[in-house]
């Protein structure tokens, strides 16, 4: 049987032999196409025979690794190498935002979006000490199921299944809407027919295999995303560095982009765009402050203004532009604030200087520059402590054969996922160095074809306006989205557009694989530790499983619908999600270990009080969110605590669940004998016959 | 009243007391030391990142100390730690 030896050692070979043909089977697949774009095959072609061949990939390894056995669908079977669990681990781990986002931030950022880099690579040095081998002795199916055992009772059980709910669902609606973005940009096809494909690919292998087929799809799923990042960055390297090895030759690109950015700063023209912009902000903030009076005249001016060009017979796409700018002006005052407020804000963020390539905390100010520095170490703590707190990425260190394999497959996991952390700051670096030299200056009648193609995608992703009409692109004129930047990167760099298919087979592999483990983590949390823990404990195994199934799909199109309806604020919800595993699971899963004296009520109340000093201060501190919750309007400002952006919210959650755990555990009566052993057994890395684990097969 | 599944009840209670057990204590010490390595490289290149001028390899050097430093030395904290408790596993039988 495939993906089954009878041996560790059986095993291990039969593996080696399948991803390594898997690999030379792609990368033919890659030259094949090369081949097929010189001798003329079609762009949309191309994006489809990546996008279908790779989807048919995940989803035959999904079909040869159905299972209904529950240890095999649960936990793969305990089985999975260090090595392949490392793989695993990292692209279930490395999401769209990963993938896509990370590059693009360092792009707009500079220093500051290193906060991502070290947060989300930091966060494994504390699963790797702090977590994962404990919870591999431990050895059931989820992590409720730890905080079940190891507290007592359903009370944790439940809050666990709580918190796994509320980190991994909004984070599964993110990756679904990054697939529809990236296969509408692949094919064409429209974004909700996108989603769904997705849906198809992802459902395919948690469904029939639950967590051995995925565990193997993600294995795959790695090789792809891999590839599909290397490839660009290397070749991007090559053009522009001249060296083949990114993160050391883009050094001295790097001391290049510093010396261009600070000729361009003092540029007068760059000055002046600058000034333009600010003037279009200023227009707003009269507009906002003459509200209802101007909403009126606003619109009595641009229907004058439509007039007099009709009158003058002018060019007819000014006329059209004037007419489309009437469509879509505010219907009443209350729409118009907003409106004009998103405008004005949209503006003054285009006034600033561009964020430095790479001095840290690069403020006015003296105090500005501590704020910008307080963020910072408050954010790579929170994704530190989130990325130790994630469900599914936890979940992971059950499958390992033992507890020292579990160490191993964390040490496994954070290699493969440097691999693609260290590209990112070069790619960050060459492709500004591309943007700097290529279309800087050049003139707006030879724009580039990927400005057109992104610009028509959505204004967010990329806006390039001549601003003060002298017919050369300067660098203010120039907006970008963080999102587009490394799947445009192929194209500014002029390489083959099977570089830009790779890479959005990349990005697709990364966002179902982490789709698959945090759809898994959903529906066994839901079916294991509510249904089957709490609800009925005499199901039967084989019920077990297919109640889970059934979960499983109600799961993923609940997720769809979600995406589908395209919520405003998606990124803030997936970093919402680090802040609430940092204030719930971190907190109650190193003091179960490492404090005996934890119990119960401390639990509880922690994972309570952790997440509801994160949620409480988010919402008082988004925008978006308060308005939500409060009604408060958007445009009033907020007040922040000590200045801390509300996307490092955790950082006040976490210490706050940390000290109610111990002052009610304190409070309340010692945990019993049984519990005590439990932490023993859990801190005790040999090998001894684990009464835990025959319990959970039987 | 809610009742604990009985597998938990079932935990061995073989190793009287390992909280004080010497590979246990042992453990304690590197998670401790380790940690604050990693608590030094992570936090202190930060809070000082404007104060160094020096460049490696052409990188500004705090900027390099974050997007390469700091996650390398992640790594290795790491590999030490399942390298030094998966030799040291035998210590619990003794």
């Amino acid at each position: 049987m495939l993906f089954g030896g009878a041996t560790q050692r059986e095993l291990d070979v039969q593996l080696r032999r399948i991803y390594v043909l898997y690999a030379a089977g792609f990368s033919l697949l890659i030259l094949v196409l090369t081949l097929c774009e010189v001798l003329g095959m079609a762009r949309t072609w191309i994006g489809y025979v990546f996008l279908l061949v790779t989807v048919c990939l995940y989803a035959l390894i999904g079909i040869i690794c159905r299972t209904s056995d529950s240890v095999e669908y649960y936990v793969a079977g305990r089985r999975v190498p260090a090595f392949y669990n490392g793989m695993a681990t990292a692209a279930d781990w490395m999401s769209v935002a990963s993938f896509i986002g990370v590059a693009g931030t360092l792009y707009l950022s500079g220093y500051g979006g290193l906060a991502y880099v070290m947060g989300w690579t930091g966060g494994y040095v504390l699963v790797g000490l702090l977590l994962a081998p404990y919870l591999r002795k431990f050895g059931q199916y989820t992590l409720p199921d730890f905080l079940g055992a190891r507290y007592g009772g359903n009370l944790p059980r439940l809050a666990g299944v709580a918190c796994a709910f509320l980190c991994s669902f909004t984070y599964l609606v993110a990756q679904i809407y990054g697939v529809g973005i990236i296969t509408t940009r692949m094919t064409g096809i429209s974004f909700e027919l996108g989603i769904f494909v997705a849906l198809g690919g992802m459902l395919v292998c948690s469904f029939l295999g639950g967590m051995r087929a995925v565990t193997w799809t993600q294995v795959g799923q790695f090789i792809i995303l891999i590839i599909g990042y290397l490839v660009p960055v290397i070749w991007l390297s090559l053009k522009v560095a001249g060296g083949p090895v990114p993160p050391l030759s883009a050094g001295p690109v790097m001391q290049q982009v510093i010396q261009t950015e600070e000729r361009l700063r003092d540029d007068p023209k760059e000055v002046a765009v600058r000034r333009l912009w600010q003037a279009r902000a200023d227009q707003m903030d009269v507009r906002l402050r003459n509200l209802p009076q101007s909403w009126v005249t606003e619109k009595v001016v641009l229907r004058d203004r439509l007039a007099a060009l009709m009158a003058a017979d002018a060019p007819s796409v000014e006329i059209r532009s004037v007419e489309r700018e009437l469509a879509a002006y505010p219907a009443d005052p209350e729409q118009a604030r907003l409106a004009w407020f998103q405008a004005r804000n949209d503006y003054l963020a285009r006034a600033q200087p561009p964020v430095p390539a790479a001095q840290p905390y690069p403020g006015a100010t003296p105090a500005e520059r501590v704020d910008l520095r307080n963020n910072f170490v408050a954010l790579v703590l929170c994704l530190m402590m989130g990325t130790a707190g994630l469900p599914h990425v936890l979940m992971r260190s059950y499958t390992t054969p033992s507890v020292g394999a579990a160490r191993r497959s964390v040490a496994w996991s954070l290699l493969f996922i440097l691999l693609l952390y260290l590209m990112a700051p070069a790619l960050a670096v060459l492709i500004k160095q591309v943007i700097y030299t290529t279309l800087v200056g050049s003139p707006y009648t030879g724009l580039p074809d990927w400005v057109h193609a992104w610009s028509a995608v959505s204004p967010g992703l990329l806006d390039v306006t001549d601003v003060n009409g002298d017919g050369l692109v300067q660098l203010d004129e120039i907006s970008m989205g963080a999102d587009m930047m490394v799947l445009a990167a192929p194209e500014m760099g002029g390489l083959p557009y099977v570089v830009s298919g790779l890479v959005a087979a990349g990005g697709l592999a990364a966002a179902l694989s982490t789709a698959d483990g945090l759809l898994l983590t959903l529906s066994n949390s839901l079916s294991h530790d509510m249904w089957y823990r709490v609800v009925s404990p005499r199901m039967p195994a084989n019920r077990r499983v297919l109640v889970s199934k059934v979960l499983l799909l109600a799961v993923a199109f609940a997720a769809a619908w979600v995406a589908a309806r395209k919520p405003a604020d998606i990124l803030f919800m997936v970093s919402a999600a680090f802040s609430f595993a940092a204030s719930s699971f971190f907190p109650v899963l190193v003091m179960g270990i490492f404090w005996k004296r934890a119990n119960k009520w401390g639990a509880t109340l922690g994972m309570a009080a952790g997440l509801a000093v994160t949620f409480t201060y988010m919402a008082h501190t988004h925008p978006w969110l308060r308005e939500l919750v409060f009604s408060i309007d958007r445009t009033q400002p907020v007040t922040l605590w000590w200045g801390i952006q509300p996307i490092a919210a955790g950082v006040f959650g976490a210490p706050a669940a940390f000290l109610t755990i111990v002052v009610f555990s304190l409070l309340t009566p010692a945990p019993d004998a049984a519990t005590r052993a439990l932490v023993d057994y859990v801190r005790n890395p040999s090998s001894d016959p684990a009464p835990l684990a025959d319990n959970a097969k039987s | 009243m809610l009742e604990r599944p009985d597998d938990a009840r079932r935990a061995p209670s073989s190793h009287a007391d390992p909280g004080n057990a010497p590979a246990w204590r042992r453990n304690r010490r590197w998670i401790l030391l380790l940690l604050s390595v990693w608590a030094a490289l992570t936090f202190l290149p930060a809070w000082f990142a404007r104060d160094v001028p020096y460049t490696v390899l052409g990188w500004p050097l705090s900027y390099w100390m974050a997007a390469y430093g700091a996650p390398l030395a992640y790594l290795l904290i790491v590999v030490v730690y399942a390298r030094v408790m998966n030799r040291g596993d035998d210590a619990w039988d003794e």
